[in-house]
């Protein structure tokens, strides 16, 4: 079987056993990307040299250890040493940064092997990769739709096996909502659990650093290397991280899963709602307590993310001026003209739109009503969701409302295309962990199941997205993409 | 209440992004989310606090430590406009 | 007119904290280096870096807030302040907004005698801006350049009441001010390097109301007299208004150095709206009371301490030691000196006196000066024992200050020593006689002048050096 076709675990085993070398996984999954990604369009950036180099570095050092020379990929957001950032904005399309983002160097560090950076909706702004500012990402199981996003060149292009893993970003389901549109596995830890340091930003109290991968076990074991305390970022967490290859474990009997009846509402898209429900009897039948609750506060999740997540990313993009990086104009003949249109010219209708809203619910007349109204309810669904999870080990939902749509098909509609987040924005708005797995198919389109959980609480998703993948085989299908 | 065209030029001059073109789409666009968030108005906050930290961590602090600086070059790499270890804007005023 | 008025005067003064790197990120905070040398991608603004508090800045914050007879908060927090210029380079400044890491506090100051309390609003942690250099002034320069190696040095932001009524007053207060932060040890305290700057919130009202006027900041001051020009000037320039009938404006107005005015830089419609919201990248501080009462302990002696010490100890009067005072190296200088020369009154005048003013004309700090307390005080000896007339000694004062010798050398070099051996003067006096004897005749006849007339005749013969105390003494002797 081809290497670009393997798992991390796959691959690991077959470089300890000397089997292949790490050149060779570069080189087929390089060619699998040469071949497909005309049609995926999932990289931005393909480091071919880099890692070409980086593979003959890591044949050099002979003991074997964990991600050695096991390929990946990064969400364009993530700053990466002498290598260009561009988060598909316009603004950054030359940015070039001299230092890497603290995930970027853990993987660095372990030996693993950088393929290239992924595409995204520009500045991790969007829910389909439709807004990114170079081309539209599409799904690999129907290229006439999207992958999902923001994260969705990462997302397809783990579905299409042009790279085992990759490192991605989540704000309010940019991990999640991609990964159930592609089929494939998307995990976003724990707010603080992985450093942000060197990740161009979003809204700063929800973004997380996650990975989306082939399969649960790969999670678990990126998700050991990337957690912990990063000292140059004060949110991440100072508590000890588990091995998270302990959890896969098949025995998941008296585990307690809540499903919130909220998460399953009228307007949602039956086929997807009973493909999720069937899971939920899976889980029964594998021993589980499967129980209904309600999480009243969560008719508001979206609506405050809006506000709340505006407002940090108006003024998080604020430092995009063209003048010490990004994109300059150098027409302009006075300083408020540069502003205007070193940023006017190269931020996308999405950016601009969002940072427009953003300023408004922070400005002076606004704040209380908008603003801090939306901080108090945030506190509301945060002790939601605690309530909840102080008597269930995971809480359980579908990761979308839909299936992928068509390319194009959102674009009139702003607020349906922000509907895409309403299943995905709790666990953010409360800083929990939550997990995408794929749990069935409609219509030949991945359907994903979100799997919540208490904070630094990992170990529990993990645990309970095994022991359905191993009793099911939804993660092993493919998309048809014409070449094998 | 709703976005006019003056209110969003405003805006956009305040977050210094040039929508010229088409600020009356913006503005359209900017009241369907207002109209769509405006229902966390009518919830009952009275005697909630506001959640401003997600986490309950606090006192994260570095020592009074130099760190090496990267470097005039390395900073100025990426500028478009620079002079003598500057960067340049146009005029101010 | 202007007797019918009054001014009040608020200030908000930021100070930077000497710590050895930024706020929020290891770059040193040096001053003086090459532009854009101290400066890391965090400071810099670039995409994903993130702030990392400063615990140093913290403590300097408290220990300023607790000499300032501030309340130390027990819970803080940051927030963004938003706003576009080139020399804020994430387009937000960390500071602190509703919890201020200083809360009230109050300053005394003296003026003509007269002591007063000045109320401290509060006191915040910040960090500063880079710098922007114009070629001329900033509304003519084409261009201007950006250096952002100050960007993110710690600075407190001490906030006045609008307690002062005078430019005199509100220059007493940042004297003091500066005075309490420099014996206190968190700041230098340099205003011609930036590191204590200062704006003003100023309004004037008819002398017996109770509510205030419009009020009118204004930037750039720079100086202490710049702070006083900047007053008078505007208190008048707002009395003129209302005496024309015209209505004051609320506005932010600059100090234009050159040609001493106040000029509009924007109306409060103009006015940014700063979107202030708490700083998502920097978790809470509590302030443990342990740690307020360590630092409290730890706490060097104050300047009102060290007045109490000195009108005390050395019977010194009170403006005599607040003058000494002003500086912890002044009075560090007196104490050291006092240490080698105990007649306390003498220390304290040639240094209020000759030495302040040296040290005035050339814009310097005493610790900057070349001469040393053990001179200085060799020099007061020289005095003491007659060897050197006080006219002589300012002048030695004066080479020992440019050159940093010591006294003694100086007197030997040049000659200087004081004539007072007896015989020597004596024979002089002599001379003087035998070669004048109708003066001779004049003095006993009573004529006063004449008396005068020898004394001057000896200090020529000797260059000004006879000790004036034994040529009067021998030329009686003589003349009988
Ligand atoms: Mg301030
Ligand atoms: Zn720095």
């Amino acid at each position: 079987m081809s290497a670009y076709r393997l798992t991390i675990k796959q691959l690991e085993n077959l470089l300890n056993k000397r089997e292949i070398s790490a050149s060779e996984i570069v080189d087929s999954f390089l060619t699998r990307i040469n071949q497909i990604d005309d049609k995926v369009k999932a990289f931005v950036t393909v480091t071919d040299e880099v890692a070409r180099n980086q593979a003959k570095q890591v044949e050099k050092s002979p003991s074997p250890s964990m991600l050695k020379g096991i390929p990946y990929s990064l969400k364009d957001n993530i700053c990466t040493d002498g290598i260009k950032t561009t988060c598909s904005s316009k603004m950054l399309e030359n940015f070039t940064p001299n230092y890497d983002a603290t995930v970027a160097s853990q993987l660095k560090t372990a030996g693993g092997i950088l393929l290239g950076k992924l595409n995204l909706d520009e500045f991790a702004l969007g829910t389909s990769t439709e807004q990114s500012a170079f081309f539209p990402t599409c799904n690999p199981w129907d290229l006439s739709r999207v992958p999902g996003g923001s994260s969705g060149g990462a997302a397809a292009a783990v579905a299409a096996d042009e790279t085992p893993f990759a490192l991605a970003t989540d704000t309010g389901g940019s991990i999640r909502q991609p990964a159930s549109y592609c089929g494939v596995v998307g995990l976003k830890p724990s707010y603080g659990r992985v450093s942000r340091l060197g990740v161009m930003a979003v809204a700063s109290s929800f973004d997380q650093v996650g990975i989306i991968s082939k399969n649960v076990e790969d999670s678990a074991i990126v998700l050991g290397r990337i957690a912990g305390k990063d000292y140059q970022d004060s949110t991440s967490l100072d508590a000890p991280v588990p091995d998270y290859t302990t959890f896969l474990i098949t025995d998941i009997k008296g585990m307690k899963i809540a499903y919130p009846k909220e998460f399953f509402a009228e307007s949602f898209d039956k086929e997807v709602k009973a493909t999720v429900i069937k899971a939920l009897h899976k889980y029964e039948e594998l021993g589980a307590i499967v129980e209904e609750v309600s999480i009243p506060n969560v008719e508001y999740a979206l609506p405050i993310y809006h506000v709340l997540a505006a407002a940090e990313f108006s003024t998080n993009l604020a430092r995009l001026d063209g003048i010490r990086y990004g994109f300059n104009d150098k027409s302009a003949d006075n300083l408020t003209d540069m502003y205007l249109k070193n940023r006017g010219l190269s931020l996308g209708a999405e950016v601009k739109r969002r940072t427009l809203f953003g300023s408004f619910v922070l400005s002076a007349d606004n704040y209380e009503k908008y603003y801090l109204q939306a901080l108090k309810i945030r506190n509301l669904i945060y002790q939601d969701m605690q309530k909840v999870l102080a008597n269930y080990d995971i809480i359980i939902s579908p990761t979308t409302p839909n299936t992928a749509f068509k390319i194009g098909e959102q674009a009139a509609s702003l607020l349906d295309l922000y509907n895409n987040d309403i299943l995905t924005v709790t666990a953010s708005i409360a800083g929990l962990p939550a997990m995408s797995i794929p749990c069935g198919f409609v219509d030949n389109l991945p359907v994903g199941m979100q799997i919540m959980g208490k904070s630094l609480d990992e170990g529990q998703l993990i645990k309970a997205a095994y022991a359905f993948e191993q009793h099911t085989s939804y993660h092993q299908e493919k998309p048809d993409l014409g070449v094998n | 209440m709703s976005f006019t065209v003056e209110e969003v030029e405003k805006l956009a001059l305040l977050a210094k992004i040039d929508i010229n073109e088409d600020i009356k789409l913006y503005a359209d666009q900017l009241n369907l989310l207002l109209n769509y968030v405006s229902i966390i108005k009518d919830v009952n906050t009275d005697n909630v606090e506001p959640l401003i930290y997600i986490l309950p961590n606090y006192n994260v602090f570095r020592a009074d430590e130099i760190m090496p600086s990267i470097g005039q070059d390395k900073i100025l790499q990426n500028a478009t406009v620079v002079e003598e270890g500057y960067f340049k804007v146009p005029k101010i005023i | 007119m202007y007797s019918e008025y009054e001014v009040v005067i608020g200030l908000e003064v930021h100070v930077e904290l000497k710590t050895k790197t930024k706020i929020f990120c290891g770059c040193s905070t040096e001053f003086g280096a090459l532009p854009n040398s101290q400066v890391c991608p965090s400071c810099a603004g670039f995409p994903g870096m993130l702030p990392v508090l400063n615990e140093q800045a913290v403590e300097y914050a408290i220990k300023a807030g607790l000499a300032l007879n501030c309340g130390i908060a027990d819970y803080c927090k940051f927030d963004r302040k938003n706003y576009f210029y080139p020399d804020l380079p994430t387009a937000y400044q960390i500071t602190q907004f509703d919890y201020p890491i200083c809360l009230e506090g109050h300053l005394d100051i003296e003026l003509d005698g007269k002591k007063k309390r000045i109320g401290i609003t509060r006191a915040h942690l910040e960090e500063d801006a880079g710098k922007l250099i114009h070629q001329g002034s900033i509304t003519t320069s084409p261009y201007s350049l950006v250096d952002l190696n100050r960007a993110g040095v710690p600075l407190l932001e001490i906030v006045s009441e609008p307690d002062m009524r005078s430019a005199a007053e509100a220059r007493a207060y940042m004297e003091k001010l500066r005075s309490v932060l420099l014996f206190a040890g968190v700041s230098d305290c340099k205003m011609q390097e930036g590191s204590l700057r200062c704006d003003a919130n100023i309004s004037v009202r008819p002398i017996g109301t109770t509510t205030f006027g419009t009020r009118v900041e204004i930037k750039n001051l720079n100086s202490f007299r710049a702070l006083e020009r900047a007053i008078e000037y505007e208190a008048k320039r707002q009395v003129d208004a209302i005496e024309d009938g015209e209505e004051i404006v609320q506005e932010t107005r600059t100090w234009d150095e050159e040609k001493q005015v106040t000029k509009s830089m924007r109306t409060k419609e103009e006015a940014e709206d700063y979107r202030y919201f708490p700083e998502p990248d920097l978790p809470p501080v509590r302030i443990a009371r342990d740690l307020v009462e360590q630092i409290k302990n730890g706490l060097p002696e104050l300047p009102e301490q060290a007045v109490a010490r000195l009108v005390n100890d050395y019977e010194l009067s009170e403006y005599d030691a607040s003058v000494l005072t002003l500086t912890p190296e002044y009075l560090k200088f007196f104490d050291d000196s006092v240490k080698i020369f105990n007649d306390a009154k003498l220390v304290a005048n040639w240094m209020m006196g000759d030495l302040n003013r040296l040290l005035n004309n050339a814009n310097m700090e005493i610790g900057e000066g070349k001469i040393l307390p053990a001179d200085f005080t060799d020099l007061l000896f020289l005095i003491d024992k007659g060897e050197i007339s006080g006219k002589m000694a300012k002048n030695v004062l004066e080479e020992m200050f440019n050159s940093g010798k010591n006294p003694k050398d100086i007197v030997k070099e040049k000659g200087l020593a004081q004539i007072s051996d007896e015989d020597t003067l004596i024979t002089i006096i002599e001379e003087i006689i035998v070669k004048n004897p109708k003066v001779v005749e004049d003095y006993k006849q009573g004529k006063d002048k004449a008396f005068g007339f020898f004394v001057g005749q000896v200090m020529k013969a000797t260059k000004g050096q006879a000790n004036p105390a034994v040529v009067n003494k021998l030329l009686k002797k003589s003349l009988e």
